[in-house]
């Protein structure tokens, strides 16, 4: 098992693959398992790679990205640490599910039961790769998304997000008489102060990726407008934070929503969670519940059933920084994970 | 098997098969942990979900 997450790992990583980009890495993916004989890979419209043993109506997804966040790092490999984009968000666990569905394959009847893993696209975008599965209708009987969690967690929950491009417009005039008109970048930081002091009100988080406007020389700003990252606890509806938003914004700006995820919560009864639980405790691991301040393909995905759950090998602390590092012993036991949620997931549940 | 609740006292139907450790959700909202209680399976309040940084 080792020598096979290595050697996946490895081609991933050198596979720059930011949102966008991800084609190079796909075909990494698809070498890889052709290259120990899985010719059973589909590589979908939106540039997904799935691949799917069995035919039982029994059927569970595994979904993972090969996405990663923009910033390419070096890739190093010391026999025990990786080290590059996407070791930790989520590289890593795709080697992991890949293998140890692999590994289950060796156990399972696969006239009664049904594997699909999937590499997505998009994930840290707008999740094209994830929306193309709810297109095209799929109804596995489970889902498991590949997120980082560490070898314990089981991420029953995510918060939902909404990205906002606020747009400011001011009169324009001399700026040598700021009062002799409407300023867009003073609009624009007003109702930033508003919208902080919502986020203590609701319990959401909103914070600012993006801000552009005003003129370099003396001319009272016509035109600010930023892009506005607002995160939904579990639990509330995206409608009832917009309509908070509509009713601190000035008639000098507006908004619209680029994108929108709602959150996600689910039973630790579902027998998915169940299945990951009980592999858990076989691997000598204490399950350890979460919930997620991000969002993920989970969001998504559970339009397609509630019974899902996310799992992943790597420190969701390390996601997205310049440290991204996962163990070998880590995608090792998370792999064994994977392998044991599936036998669990169709032979006691 | 059927245990109790240790916050409504209700039955909670617990697999026959449940490993100490495992994870149930009951009717009155709280999250029960399987612990194995010197030979006897029980159930106890699970110490929290916890909340993570990450997507």
């Amino acid at each position: 098992m080792r020598k096979l997450l290595e050697d996946l790992m490895l081609r991933l990583l050198k596979t720059y693959s930011p949102t966008g980009s991800e084609e190079l890495a796909i075909k990494a993916y698809t070498d890889f398992l052709k290259s120990i004989g899985v010719n059973t890979v589909e590589v979908d419209d939106v540039g997904n790679a799935l691949f799917t043993y069995g035919s039982g109506s029994k059927w569970l997804l595994l979904a993972g990205h090969i996405d990663t966040v923009e910033g390419e790092l070096p890739v190093s490999y010391d026999g025990k640490v990786f080290r590059g984009r996407g070791a930790v968000d989520a590289k890593g666990p795709l080697v992991s599910m890949t293998i140890g569905a692999l590994e289950a394959l060796k156990y399972l009847d696969t006239s009664r039961y049904r594997v699909t893993v999937a590499a997505l696209v998009g994930e840290e975008g707008r999740s094209p790769g994830a929306k193309a599965l709810i297109r095209r209708g799929l109804k596995p009987t489970a889902i498991v998304i590949g997120e980082p969690s560490g070898c314990d967690g089981v991420v029953i929950g995510y918060r939902g997000s909404i990205k906002l491009r606020l747009v400011c417009r001011g009169t324009g005039g001399h700026s040598s008489n700021p009062e002799g008109g409407i300023s867009a970048i003073e609009e624009f930081i007003n109702t930033w102060l508003k919208l902080k002091e919502l986020s203590k009100t609701l319990n959401v988080s909103i914070g600012m990726n993006y801000i552009s406007g005003g003129q370099l020389f003396s001319v009272i700003p016509k035109l600010c407008e930023g892009v506005i990252d607002v995160r939904v606890p579990i639990g509330m509806k995206l409608s009832d934070v917009k309509s908070k938003i509509d009713e601190l914004l000035s008639t000098y700006c507006s908004y619209e929503v680029i994108d929108e995820t709602p959150p996600v919560r689910v039973s630790v009864n579902v027998p998915v969670v169940r299945a990951l639980v009980r592999a858990i405790i076989k691997n000598g691991l204490k399950p350890s519940p979460a919930i997620k301040l991000g969002t993920s393909d989970m969001n998504l995905l559970v339009s397609l059933t509630d019974n899902i759950v996310s799992y992943g090998p790597g420190r969701s602390e390390l996601a997205h920084t310049d440290h991204e590092e996962v163990s070998i012993e880590e995608l090792e036991l998370g792999a064994k994970v994977y392998k044991d949620l599936i036998l669990e997931f169709f032979t006691n549940t | 098997m059927m245990l109790k609740c240790p916050i409504c006292g209700g039955s909670v139907e617990v697999p026959d098969d449940a490993l100490p450790g495992e994870l149930v959700d009951h009717d009155c909202g709280v999250t029960l942990e399987v612990v194995n209680d010197g030979g006897t399976i029980k159930l106890r309040p699970l110490e929290g979900v916890r909340e993570d940084w990450g997507e």
